[in-house]
């Protein structure tokens, strides 16, 4: 599981927004991560699954294992949902 | 990662920027040169060629946008004057666009090509907003001095068909009098979006003293009503209505809208404000980078007096609540008389209601 190509992240008052590189530009794709968001985010750069995902939010948040994996299971629908794995 | 609209989205971002004073909308005036000569514009004054001389280059405004990026700029408008008249117009717009600032163009829409609109489609912007100056081409004589109506409305239309967010914008003035509820029932016949600026207008930057266009409060008050009676029929008057007062002993320092908190806004010839409403601040983007000038206008406006006497006051609701339209000499902490008094005629006419007592009251509106 991996992020397609074409998209960048940029931070601006604490909100990070993922914006398209190319030159199309779908204003119904303006989409805002928080913190968790932008972590995974940015490890879903690199191939990986959903259980490296629990893993790696684990090591860097005060969260139990249950709710990782609710928090990654959801995010990863969504970004599905909304075209943005390959 | 919520799904909302794209305007829930903006409004969300500027309300952050807006708490961590980060400058994430920046108006930009390209120039103050512009094909139409309204009289009660604030900037462009008819001699286009001295003015132009002071405009800032190609380069300049990029190296600014470059800086306001860096700043945390996300959301531009372009204006001026007339904006389209920079013969560089696409290349500053590409500029941001390419960084995915998003765009917002503010034009008197007469000077739109079938060009332009292909541009637009393929870079589309955050907002076309079309000043009208007159539903008939008399009209548009009258206000800007040159025919202009079938022009705009035609580019209205076609940025429209090229399904370019676009909506107008009216600018009442003394000059405009006879056609201002005209311009507001074509847009409603034409299901253009429509809002109005601020009945009290600007001073000319460059002739403070002029002042032939400011409508009189009797003014105000009449073509408000005809246009809450275009939408919401007849306006019911009321008897008896509060004095104006507040119940502070002591000013408010700051301003509570987005002006030099979440916004910015560079002149023509370089000089930062917190916003076109409120030439305060004043310093240069040719001797300072745009981060120590944004510094400064957070300062400015930070020590700003609010008037006392609008705290607390029963027309606060239905006041307008743009700071600069309250303030007169902006250091002196008191609203205007003539401001108050037609707050209170509005409400007496009907136009406007008092909330009911204790009912709070709201932020004031960040304006894009
Ligand atoms: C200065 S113009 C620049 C953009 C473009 N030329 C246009 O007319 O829309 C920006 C807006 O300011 C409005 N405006 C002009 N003179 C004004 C004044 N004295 N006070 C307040 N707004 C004014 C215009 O009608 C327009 O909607
Ligand atoms: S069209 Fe805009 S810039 Fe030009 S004179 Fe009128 S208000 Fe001023
Ligand atoms: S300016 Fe408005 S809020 Fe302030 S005192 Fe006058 S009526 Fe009240
Ligand atoms: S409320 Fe007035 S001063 Fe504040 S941003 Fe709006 S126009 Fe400017």
């Amino acid at each position: 599981m991996k992020l397609k190509d074409g998209f960048l992240l940029r931070t601006v008052a604490g909100q990070t927004v993922v914006l398209p590189t190319g030159d199309e530009l779908d204003l119904n794709m303006m989409i805002t991560l928080n913190d968790t968001g932008k972590f995974l985010w940015e490890r879903l750069n690199e191939d990986t699954t959903e259980d490296a995902l629990v893993q790696a939010l684990l090591g860097e948040y005060d969260v139990d294992e249950a709710t990782a994996r609710i928090a990654v299971s959801n995010f990863v629908k969504k970004l599905s949902e909304n075209g943005f794995l390959a | 990662m919520e799904n909302q609209t794209y305007i829930q989205w903006k409004k969300s971002m500027v309300r952050a920027a807006k708490k961590m004073k980060t400058p994430i909308v920046g108006h930009y005036e390209l120039t103050a040169c512009c094909n139409l000569d309204c009289k009660m514009c604030f900037i462009h004054n008819a001699d286009s060629n001295a003015l132009r001389a002071r405009e800032l280059s190609t380069e300049t405004w990029k190296r600014i946008f470059d800086e306001a990026y860096d700043s945390g700029l996300f959301f531009a408008a372009l204006s001026g004057g007339e904006c389209l008249m920079r013969s560089d117009f696409e290349e500053l717009y590409l500029h941001l666009w390419k960084k995915r600032v998003r765009v917002g163009v503010l034009t008197n829409g007469t000077l739109i090509s079938d060009g332009h609109v292909e541009f637009f489609r393929k870079y589309p912007p955050d907002f076309v907003r079309v000043s009208l100056y007159g539903c008939s081409e008399e009209g548009y004589l009258q206000v800007t001095g040159h025919k202009g109506f079938e022009k705009a409305v035609s580019a209205i239309r076609k940025l429209r068909d090229a399904k370019i967010r676009v909506s107008v914008v009216v600018t009442p003035s003394s000059y405009m009098k006879d056609e201002y509820i005209g311009i507001r029932r074509y847009c409603i016949e034409n299901g253009f979006p429509c809002q109005s600026n601020n009945f009290l207008l600007l001073k000319n930057r460059e002739c403070p003293e002029k002042d032939d266009h400011f409508l009189s409060i009797d003014d105000i008050v009449e073509l408000s009503k005809a246009q809450y009676e275009l939408s919401n029929g007849p306006a019911i008057p009321v008897e008896i209505t509060p004095e104006p007062h507040g119940n502070s002993k002591v000013s408010p320092k700051g301003l509570t809208c987005n002006a030099g908190a979440g916004a910015a806004v560079v002149s023509w010839d370089g000089r930062m404000y917190p916003c076109v409403m409120l030439p305060i601040g004043d310093v240069s983007l040719l001797e300072m980078s745009y981060a120590e000038a944004w510094e400064k206008t957070k300062e400015a406006v930070g020590e700003m007096l609010l008037g006392m006497e609008c705290v607390g006051c029963p027309y606060d609701d239905v006041c307008p609540k743009c700071p600069a339209m309250r303030l007169t000499g902006l250091y002196t902490g008191h609203c205007k008389p003539e401001v108050c008094e037609l707050s209170r005629r509005l409400v007496a006419a009907g136009v406007k209601k008092l909330p009911d007592p204790g009912q709070a009251v709201p932020e004031a509106e960040s304006c894009d």
